[in-house]
């Protein structure tokens, strides 16, 4: 019976929404040219916010470090263009707020080669030194997250960790960034890989790719040297696979108990762009400058897998895409379950941005909302088991310190809710206000 | 250094001129040869002709196959090129059964663009012309094949054609047997000999016997050959051919090949075949893959278990299909290697013959057929190439597929390359599988049994015969086979290449391209590596000795011999040297020898130090070189130099030029303007020039004849450089002060003895002086020191002079009109030829060893000369009147003209070329540029005068007249704005009509549309450098080899690059399309001033100026034209290119020709194409285009010639003479010393003919600038000596030698005194004399410059041939008529001394009578 779980592969709830990545799934990664600006905010991840180094006026060079880490939950940011500081300043971010940024001027004759130092040694450091490296390599979580990736290497002492988890899943919809870096740089991935594994001092190294991408899953178990501690387990094609603790049941058929974290579990979980950063930088001594960023949606007239520097604005992505079609009513940055429509098309591409979707007035056409009638299927499509019906009304009625009692901090937001409910209830749309509403009012208090 | 060459060529003629019992062997001569001199000597014994110079290729084949209709033994050599202009004669000598031998080098045909390297168009251009083709696979099969297709083509009366690849085979040492004289004559006997008729066709038309060589056209038995025959005649004659003739040849070729294999003990077949009995795969291929495909089936088989065979062709004619489908019978895919690809076919030709002579195959037995297109154009063979092939090979290969080249480049290290290879990707998603190519690193593919030698060396160095002679070494000493692969290249300057050579047993076989060197020896350096035990050693050499290549070699063997590479003591090598200097005389053995040993003992081990640090650094600053900056970023079409700086230039600078990609672009054959800007020469650079302005005069010669636009020179007054500084370091606040200072540093200057070397200096002085005085608060103050430290640390370095020219006298004539000179090199254009710092007098430059800081410090300079201003047009116009400046260096000052030809191209240090055509261009920029302008001016005016016409129609509509109905709307709107069709429509009287006429508008606006793009494409255009004001084609040759060499187009008009040696009839075209262009514009400007003047009708007139042509313009209308400069050598233009050249000249067409002459005078050892009648003169016979003849060293006078043919309206010829120093054999800071002595011995005398210039055509030609007669004491031989080229034109003579004449008395000699008499002349180094003697060819040639220079003179009217004669009739009729008169004045003068005498003597007798009566009568009294 145990042998029979573990072929199924899965997780309990979940929902199946329509992948829609046909669109992109075939394209090839393209470079986007350069322009002419680029706005680099100092806060792109959850954390503290970077500190600049640089000033107004300077040159920098694509690569060059221009902001440090401002503390341990933070990374540093390079500059993603040769060209000059214009401004330091606050520019209006993804959520309409203005935040402090670095904004750089690209040099319309710099050749935009990267001046990428040697590659790092990476075995002869030391743990430490590793996890400090990658804080300066301004490594996040390439999934959408951009939880810095420093902070999830750093494992208390005592704690051991078994596993690598490589997570292919990219179980959103429209996206195709971690499916095509799998198909186009196998090498880079299991380089990578290698590296954390080593560095984690884990035993063995677990790509999970969802069953749907079978060429990707042909490519990298291909390419894996043989006698090297990989394998690549083929997931169920169901969403939110790509959620770390989801993924950790499906592979490991381990529950991460809520509260707790992967390593827990003996688990480590990295997303495979996040893996492609970690080879980038210790063989080629690139840092983070750039991502891979999937343009598409009924909205787009020619979609694309893009390999966009860091800062562009999304104007000039969609321009490279051939602009937008008529009709457009939505542009989202990350996936269309947990990705968030933009304010502003200036708004620059950040780390953690695996998507720029663009959607028409049908997609985005708001259906009227029905009282709840207690049907229970948002409770049976929630993977962490938790009452979305009961935290949405709570919510409604800005009960947020009781929703505590429901546990809504372990809500990763993923949608299925909000997606399996016949009366059109936003669920997940009212549990982030809520989660909003708490986390800022913490802050006075810490 | 004795090239390998002329010492066979020795060897072989010691050979046939050889006593019996001499050394030679009897079974031939061992030797290292490349395919080319191997087949030439062995030629040379055979053919009593070979045809090397000719009118071109046409000329070579033709004269060939005249000879051989005369039943000699004829021969040609042929280059890829060639074939395409001679096919039609090719089948004409087949047809007509010449027995004739060609040779073909496999050069490939010119395309997109030209190369150097291999290619087999030509081969199978020349496939179906009739001739039974050989190709040979490496050196010896070419010297085997010439004797064999000899004795084919002579038995069958079929012409045969022996094929080389060119830089694999026809350039390559390669080890060879020649035949020694008794097996020659056994194998192919005299010409003369009766034979035994072969074939019963020929017993029918000779009879029982012939002549072995049989004569066609011959006094003995007189025929017509290649008659005129009617449609029916004619099949009947081409049908006979393949039975009676053709069929066999086959027969022959069989008979012989067996025939010279019991003569020279080696077999050859129609093909080969390698391992093919059980082979699955097979590679086919022709010439010198053969070889190669070998060893990648060798490696195949053992390394991949694969199953390969290679057979190789070797008879491409007569085509061998059934040797062919017998030894392919049975494997499952045959791999056809082409080097061609065969544009638009289905596939490339041999592909599809094989495929099908397989069609005869049954289907069970018959392969699968893929061709697979390598090397096109020379790009290498690599075995690991066709080892990935051979891994790759299935049946359902892209068809074709090629191998060795990148369709995509994944790497991904030039970010903005990268988005090119996306779009492309994205277009063609499949395009990546069209190539394949391995990755780098082939080391594990070489035989470890083999030695394998890289020499690098850098272009122009003289160092091409290293390779050869290492080979020749290396073969005395181990014997063995050698392969090797000589680097070849357009470039003259500063490129490294690397020459490769690999020895082996007898087992060796041809490895391919890039190979892994053993040892490689660095010759700029001196260093050798050993790639094994990675050491370095280094050859202590003594610089400037001349023989530092036998030094290199000494110390290469004493490398290989310490690393026990090769096994022979010291005494062994010296000996084998020895041997191969034999034919060298004495002295000079002995030294060469001499170096040979020192480096053989000296050589010693270094320290191995890396390179790469240095060029890390470089990056940053380097990012993006200034002419991408000027130019701008418009666009990313095939003409933008930023998209190709990113897409190419960052490539070249990062030496990855091997990463280039095949592209669009590529195939189009073009570069942007100004890319050679990109090259920065500082690395292959020992010295740089310095300049101290304390010493400069300002005469301006260094900056007008630096080749390489390497100096930049600006005179402006302190005020405008302080701006400048101001400008570029940011320090406004220096602003109020600055006429102050700017006053303060001409004042003090004015008078002082000493003067501040550079602006820093003299704006501190200036401030110094000021600072007390500045009636300001001291925050003020504090921000002006501020910023004079600013402007001092940023653009203080400057140096300045203080000169009369630009600062005393432009003082003289008004105040404060001071300038001062900057002279400034660019350490990246510079080839330090040192030309300019030989050409200044007061030292001024100098010559300076290069280190880090040192051009640190020059780049920093020229970063702060690239902020100066230009040069004020005013001082340009004031100093050309300076005698002691000139036109010409003060039409250098604008930087337009400067930098009409910027550097970085690939042209020898020195080149009297790049003078010429610089001073050509730059006179042409300073000629247009003021005739654009005022087109510009005449355009916009038009533009204006149209858009007026457009605003007055408009406003026309409205009743404006009424004023006060107006007045009175508006007053009664209530809205702040109104709709003018309302206030129109309550004004007017209803009556008025207020329609406007939509016709005549859109014309207008049409009309006003297109003259103002126009006027913008003429000012600015996409790059900002508005319209080109000329436009340029090159001819072949050596000036092709730097203007246009990939990547480095040193450019900014456009330019073709022609190699058909057709260039005045395609400039001809070119000119024509610009012409249309101009009445393109023209006829908007004359629409234009239809329409202001006659607004209404004239619609005919209208439809009258479409039709405008641009042969209806007015003069003056046609000079708009930009004129279209053709440049070539002479040997292209006025060599096989003449008669097109006479037609161009004769044209009326605004074609200026600028002819760089070599001035060989026919006497060098290779003959070359180059006339030795004087083009001068036969332009001068055209009498309607403008004609001169120049000099670099005369540099007003080219000015003034050039600016004349610009204002010619027709064709006009400009020669000059373009001294070569890598060429000719000079140093390179001797090229305006030959130049000058040029003139002085009249080799090439400067004058002038302007047809339109006043009075009769004598009248009209200019001899000035010639040195007086009475000057004259340079012969063409003291020309001559300076130069390495004519060296055999000299012998140094014995003190004792008698029977000299010195040469200038030599030519008053006439022929009968001549006899027995050597030429001599003289020269004094260090004060010792020596006489060298004068061969009797350059002597000649010297009597001939005297003749021309004579004939000039007597055109242009200054002496004329009736003188001497006319003189002495005169004298001697004075003489006759004073003589007269002196005789009948005598006569008259004795008449009356007579009558006097005979009056007195009456008169005394009639007294003494009368006394004697008186005294009788007195007696009588």
């Amino acid at each position: 019976m145990k042998a029979f779980r573990r072929l199924r592969r899965n997780f309990e709830h979940g929902v199946h929404p329509a992948h829609h990545k046909q669109q992109t799934e075939n394209l090839p990664i393209q470079r986007v040219p350069f322009g002419k600006d680029y706005v680099m905010p100092l806060g792109q991840h959850i954390g503290v916010p970077a500190r600049a180094i640089v000033t107004a006026g300077e040159r920098v060079r694509r690569g060059q470090m221009i902001a440090e880490p401002g503390g341990f939950v933070s990374t540093s940011l390079h500059s993603p263009v040769t060209g000059t500081v214009k401004e330091i300043g606050n520019f209006r971010g993804v959520d309409g707020r203005f935040a402090p940024a670095i904004a750089i001027e690209a040099d319309p004759f710099a050749t935009q080669q990267v001046d990428a130092g040697a590659a790092v040694d990476w075995q002869a450091l030391s743990t430490e030194k590793f996890i400090e490296a990658v804080q300066m390599a301004g490594i996040v979580g390439m999934g959408g997250a951009a939880f810095p990736a420093h902070v999830k290497l750093s494992v208390p002492d005592g704690v051991r960790i078994r596993s690598l988890l490589i997570n292919g899943a990219e179980c959103e919809p429209y996206l195709t960034t971690d499916h095509r870096l799998m198909l186009e740089r196998p090498e880079a991935l299991l380089e990578g890989a290698e590296i954390m594994r080593q560095k984690l001092g884990a035993e063995e190294s677990v790509i999970g790719i969802e069953a749907n991408k079978p060429d990707a899953i042909a490519i990298v178990q291909k390419h894996i040297q043989p006698g090297t501690p990989v394998r690549v387990v083929p997931l169920k094609v169901k969403y939110p696979q790509g959620a770390e603790k989801m993924m950790i049941k499906s592979v490991f058929d381990v529950e991460v108990p809520a509260g707790q974290l992967p390593r827990d579990v003996e688990v480590n979980v990295n997303n495979v762009g996040t893996i492609v950063a970690i080879a980038d930088y210790f063989l080629r001594g690139i840092p983070l400058i750039e991502r891979v960023v999937t343009v598409a949606g009924p909205g787009v007239t020619y979609p694309a897998n893009l390999i966009v520097p860091l800062g562009t604005p999304v104007r000039d992505v969609v321009k490279f895409c051939g602009g937008l079609k008529p009709g457009t009513r939505e542009i989202i940055m990350g996936g269309p379950m947990m990705g968030r429509p933009i304010a502003s098309l200036d708004v620059p591409i950040l780390k953690g941005c695996s998507g720029v979707l663009v959607f028409t007035e049908e997609q985005t056409a708001r259906r009227k909302e029905y009282p709840c009638i207690s049907c229970g299927r948002c409770l049976e499509a929630c993977p962490y088991f938790l009452n979305p019906s009961r935290l949405a009304r709570l919510s409604k009625s800005r009960m947020f310190d009781e929703m505590k009692a429901y546990n809504v901090f372990d809500c990763v937001e993923c949608g299925c809710c909000t997606f399996s409910c016949p009366s059109n209830i936003p669920i997940v749309q009212l549990i982030r206000t809520a989660k909003d509403d708490l986390t800022h009012r913490k802050e006075p208090d810490a | 250094m004795a090239g390998m060459r002329s010492i066979a060529i020795h060897w072989y003629r010691k050979v046939f001129g050889a006593p019996a019992g001499s050394d030679i062997r009897e079974e031939g001569l061992d030797t290292v040869l490349d395919g080319h001199s191997a087949v030439s000597i062995s030629e040379a014994a055979i053919a009593s002709r070979a045809v090397h110079a000719a009118e071109g290729p046409r000329g070579m084949v033709a004269a060939a196959t005249g000879l051989a209709l005369a039943g000699r033994r004829a021969t040609a050599f042929l280059s890829g090129t060639d074939i395409a202009a001679t096919q039609d004669l090719l089948t004409s000598a087949a047809g007509k059964h010449a027995p004739l031998v060609l040779h073909l080098a496999t050069r490939a045909v010119a395309a997109h663009g030209a190369t150097l390297g291999s290619g087999h168009e030509s081969v199978h251009l020349s496939a179906d012309t009739g001739f039974f083709m050989l190709f040979a696979a490496n050196v010896q099969e070419a010297v085997d094949f010439t004797y064999i297709a000899r004795r084919v083509s002579e038995e069958s009366l079929v012409p045969g054609m022996v094929i080389m690849d060119g830089e694999q085979t026809a350039l390559a040492p390669q080890d060879t047997r020649l035949l020694s004289p008794a097996q020659v004559s056994g194998f192919l006997g005299s010409a003369h000999t009766q034979i035994e008729s072969p074939t019963a066709a020929q017993k029918l038309l000779f009879g029982e016997t012939r002549r072995r060589v049989v004569a066609w056209h011959d006094l003995d038995e007189p025929a017509l050959t290649g008659a005129l025959f009617e449609q029916d005649s004619f099949a009947l004659g081409a049908y006979a051919r393949r039975p009676f003739f053709d069929a066999f040849v086959e027969e022959s070729l069989e008979k012989s090949f067996e025939q010279f294999s019991r003569k020279a003990g080696r077999h050859y077949e129609a093909v080969s075949r390698y391992r093919l009995d059980d082979a699955k795969t097979v590679l086919l291929a022709q010439g010198s893959a053969i070889e190669t495909a070998r060893v990648a089936a060798d490696f195949l088989r053992k390394e991949h278990k694969t199953k390969v065979g290679v057979l190789g062709i070797h008879t491409l004619r007569p085509f061998p299909a059934a040797a062919i489908n017998e030894a392919l019978a049975g494997c499952d895919q045959v791999l056809v290697l082409e080097r061609m690809d065969a544009p638009l076919a289905g596939e490339p030709p041999l592909s599809r013959e094989v495929r099908a002579s397989l069609g005869r195959l049954g289907s069970k037995r018959r392969p699968t057929c893929s061709p697979v297109i390598y090397g096109v154009g020379g790009l290498p063979l690599r075995v690991s190439d066709l080892v990935a092939l051979g891994t790759r090979a299935d049946p359902s290969l892209a068809t074709p597929v090629y191998l060795g080249v990148a369709f995509d480049d994944t790497s991904g290290e030039q970010p903005k390359r990268e988005v090119l290879l996306d779009a492309l990707r994205r277009a063609y998603p499949n395009a990546a599988e069209l190539g394949i190519r391995a990755p780098a690193g082939a080391s594990a593919l070489q035989k470890d049994d083999t030695l394998t030698l890289a020499i690098h060396r850098v272009t122009g160095d003289n160092n091409k015969g290293l390779l050869s002679v290492a080979g020749a070494v290396l073969q005395q000493l181990e014997e063995g086979r050698i392969r090797s692969r000589p680097a070849i290249s357009w470039d003259h300057w500063s490129d490294t290449r690397v020459d490769w050579l690999t020895q082996g047993d007898d087992s060796l076989q041809d490895p391919g391209d890039e190979l892994v060197a053993d040892v490689a020896l660095f010759v700029a350096r001196g260093e050798i590596l050993l790639g094994k035990d990675k050491k370095a050693f280094a050859v202590p050499l003594e610089a400037d000795n001349a023989d530092v290549p036998e030094a290199l070699l000494g110390g290469l063997f004493g490398v290989l011999q310490g690393a026990g590479l090769i096994d022979h003591k010291a005494r062994q090598i010296l000996a084998a040297r020895r041997r191969l200097l034999e034919s060298v005389d004495s002295n000079r053995r002995d030294q060469m020898m001499a170096a040979f040993q020192s480096g053989l003992e000296q050589v010693a081990e270094i320290e191995v130090h890396s390179t790469q640090a240095a060029h890390a650094e470089d990056r940053w600053d380097g990012e993006a070189p200034a002419a991408v900056r000027h130019l701008g970023r418009d666009d990313d079409h095939f003409a933008s130099l930023s998209r190709f700086w990113d897409q190419t230039g960052v490539l070249y600078r990062d030496g990855q030029g091997n990463r280039l990609t095949a592209d669009p672009f590529l195939a189009t054959g073009t570069m942007p303007p100004l890319s050679s800007t990109f090259h920065d020469t500082s690395g292959a650079r020992s010295h740089l020039p310095t300049f101290d302005p304390a010493l400069c005069t300002g005469c301006g010669k260094c900056w007008t004849h630096c080749p390489d636009s390497a100096i930049g020179v600006v005179s402006s007054n302190p005020a405008a450089l302080l701006d400048a500084g101001i400008n570029r370091s940011g320090a406004d606040a220096v602003r109020q002060v600055s006429s102050k200072l700017a006053s303060r540093m001409i004042s003090s200057n004015r008078k002082s003895e000493e003067v501040a070397p550079t602006f820093g200096e003299m704006l501190d002085d200036a401030y110094a002086w000021l600072k007390d005085k500045m009636p300001l608060p001291d925050d003020r103050k504090q921000a002006i020191e501020e910023g004079i430290g600013k402007i001092r640390a940023e653009f203080g370095a400057l140096p300045v002079a203080v000169t009369k020219p630009f600062f005393h006298d432009a003082e003289a004539l008004k105040k404060d009109s001071a300038e001062l000179l900057s002279v400034v090199i660019n350490p990246e254009a510079c080839k330090s030829c040192g030309l300019c710092v030989s050409n200044c007098e007061p030292e001024a430059l100098r010559r300076t060893e290069q280190d880090a800081a040192v051009l640190g410090k020059a780049r920093e300079l020229w970063s702060i000369f690239s902020s100066t201003p230009d040069t004020a047009s005013e001082t340009l116009e004031r100093v050309a009147q300076d005698p002691d400046i000139g036109a010409m260096a003060a039409i250098l000052l604008s930087r337009y003209c400067q930098f009409a030809l910027p550097g970085g191209d690939p042209a020898e240090a020195g080149s009297g070329e790049k003078i010429a055509v610089r001073l050509a261009l730059s006179a042409t920029e300073f000629h247009q540029q003021p005739i654009v302008q005022r087109f510009a001016k005449t355009l916009a005016e038009a533009g204006e005068s149209v858009s007026s016409l457009i605003n007055e129609t408009l406003s026309g509509t409205l009743a404006v007249e009424d004023l006060d109905a107006v007045t009175e709307k508006l007053r009664s709107t209530t809205s702040p704005r109104v709709d003018l069709q309302d206030l129109a429509n309550s004004v007017g009287d209803a009556a008025s009509d207020h329609s406007i006429d939509t016709d005549y508008l859109l014309r207008l606006i049409d009309l006003s549309s297109r003259i103002n793009a126009s006027h913008h494409r003429l000012v600015a255009g996409k790059h900002g450098l508005g319209r080109a004001r000329y436009g340029l084609a090159v001819a072949g040759g050596s000036t092709a080899a730097w203007a246009g060499a990939f990547p480095h187009n040193p450019f900014q008009a456009p330019v073709l690059i022609d190699m058909s040696g057709d260039a005045a009839q395609l400039s001809a075209g070119l000119i024509e399309g610009h012409l249309d262009e101009t009445a393109e514009l023209v006829r908007l400007l004359r629409l234009a001033r239809l329409e202001v003047d006659q607004p209404d009708g004239a619609d005919w007139k209208r439809e009258a100026l479409a039709g405008l042509r641009w042969q209806d313009l007015s003069a003056e209308e046609a000079a708009l034209c930009p004129p279209l400069i053709l440049i070539g050598s002479d040997e292209m233009l006025a060599g096989q290119g003449l008669s097109q050249l006479i037609w161009l000249l004769n044209s009326g067409l605004p074609v200026k020709v600028l002819v760089l002459s070599a001035l060989d005078f026919g006497l060098l050892d290779e003959p070359t194409n180059n006339p030795r009648a004087s083009l001068g003169l036969l332009a001068l016979a055209q009498r309607n285009a403008f004609v001169a003849q120049t000099s670099v060293a005369d540099s007003a006078h080219l000015g003034e010639s050039m600016l004349r043919a610009l204002r010619h309206e027709g064709p006009a010829l400009v020669q000059v003479y373009a001294p070569s120093p890598e060429r000719h054999g000079f140093a390179p800071r001797q090229t305006l010393v030959q130049a000058q002595l040029a003139i002085r011995c009249r080799a090439l005398p400067l004058f002038r003919y302007d047809p339109n210039a006043e009075g009769v055509f004598g009248s009209r030609m200019s001899l000035d600038g010639n040195p007086d007669d009475g000057e004259q004491s340079v012969s063409l031989a003291d020309w001559a000596l300076g130069q390495k080229r004519f060296a055999s034109s000299f012998q140094t003579l014995a003190d004792d030698v008698a029977a000299t004449v010195p040469l200038h008395e030599w030519l008053q000699l006439d022929a009968k005194n001549r006899k027995g008499q050597t030429p001599c002349i003289t020269t004094h180094d260090d004060d010792v004399e020596q006489r060298h003697a004068v061969s009797a060819e350059l002597a000649t040639a010297a009597g001939e410059c005297l003749a021309n220079w004579r004939t000039l003179q007597e055109l242009a009217g200054i002496v004329t041939p009736f003188t001497e004669r006319l003189e002495q009739e005169i004298r001697a009729s004075v003489a006759a008529e004073h003589q007269a008169d002196l005789d009948a004045q005598k006569k008259a003068s004795d008449a009356e001394i007579r009558e006097i005498q005979e009056k007195t003597q009456s008169e005394i007798a009639s007294k003494i009578r009368s006394r004697l009566l008186q005294l009788a009568s007195r007696k009588r009294d």
